[in-house]
């Protein structure tokens, strides 16, 4: 209990005014123990499926709460994240009512299963949205801002030619090929990332694998970016 | 009449034509000179010329400060985008299996 609670607040700390608030409500990383099976007793299925869904709705509370006030996700992909959420809100409550009225072992095992197979509620839902959340967040502002730097610092270099030394010409091409990196990686991955459906994920559980890299190498460029362009703004003043 | 009155218009023609020497007017590309009204027009061009520099340190100073805003905008969407890539990698780390 103390691990859970030590790990949903460092990683409140860290992902604080963000869309990543809704981290702390995935700190635990499993449905807990013992994992009903298919032989499991009726009540021990529904005291699973209770635990499972309730542990996903409290998410999907806190998700749907963070997307409606991020500023980061385009007006597009909010509500189509919005859409998935809700709807995976109200198929959790549905399937929380359902498992607990089940009488019969097998039925309550099939709907049990169906919280996992139908939803994907942590590998794809909420998942998605972040990918789709940084990869907004980075073209929407940081590449925009880093290009416009980089315009600025152009200029600024045709003007005073004398306070220009290879250094600083090879930080701003950097800087230009990084933001480019970043532009090629980003584009089109927000959608990408938000067309990745459960069936898909049961099919190939690595299908958002790509996603998140593209997602990492991209920020990682325009992290690298805006150090070039921090180098060469202190060598000017 | 008239030899009386000669140096009378005498001093008067003398000192303008010093005057015209001194400071050049008159000459075709006449420039200014030193000591002279020239000279105040041409302090007012070199004031004039520094005002158009402290300008040009002023749209240095604006160049340089849009810069610092523009990456300072980058720099929090970066860390935004590092907190929801930080979520996401979490979000896969939980278990979404029967």
């Amino acid at each position: 209990m103390f691990r859970i609670i030590t790990v949903a607040a460092a990683a409140g700390a860290l992902t604080l005014g963000s869309l990543a608030c809704a981290a702390p409500a995935l700190a635990s990383t499993s449905d807990g123990s013992p994992t009903p099976t298919a032989h499991s007793p009726l009540s021990v299925i529904q005291q699973a499926g209770a635990a499972a869904t309730a542990r996903r709705i409290t998410s999907l509370d806190t998700g749907i709460s963070k997307v409606n006030s991020t500023k980061t996700l385009s007006s597009a992909d909010k509500s189509t994240v919005l859409g998935t959420l809700n709807a995976d809100l109200a198929g959790m409550k549905t399937l929380q009512a359902k498992i607990a009225a089940d009488t019969t072992a097998a039925t309550a095992w099939t709907d049990y299963k169906s919280i996992f197979t139908d939803y994907r509620v942590y590998a794809v839902a909420l998942k998605q949205s972040y990918i789709a959340a940084a990869a907004d967040g980075l073209t929407d502002t940081a590449i925009p801002k880093l290009q416009a730097a980089a315009t600025k610092i152009s200029t600024y270099f045709a003007a005073h030619p004398d306070k220009v030394t290879p250094e600083l010409q090879a930080k701003l091409a950097d800087m230009q090929a990084k933001t480019a990196d970043a532009a090629s990686k980003t584009s089109g991955l927000a959608a990408a990332a938000l067309a990745v459906t459960p069936a898909a994920y049961n099919t190939d559980h690595a299908v958002l694998t790509d996603d998140r890299a593209a997602a990492r190498d991209a920020l990682a460029d325009s992290k690298a970016a805006a150090q070039d362009g921090r180098d060469i703004a202190a060598a000017l003043k | 009449m008239i030899g009386r009155g000669a140096p009378r218009l005498l001093v008067p023609a003398v000192t303008v034509a010093v005057l015209l020497a001194l400071t050049g007017c008159g000459k075709l590309g006449a420039q200014p000179g030193t000591g002279s009204i020239a000279s105040s027009l041409a302090s007012s061009s070199t004031a004039a010329t520094s005002a158009g520099g402290g300008t040009d340190a002023a749209t240095d100073a604006a160049t340089l400060n849009g810069i610092t805003q523009d990456l300072d905008s980058a720099d929090a969407a970066n860390g935004e985008a590092g907190s929801n890539a930080a979520a996401g990698d979490q979000a896969a780390a939980t278990g979404d299996e029967p």
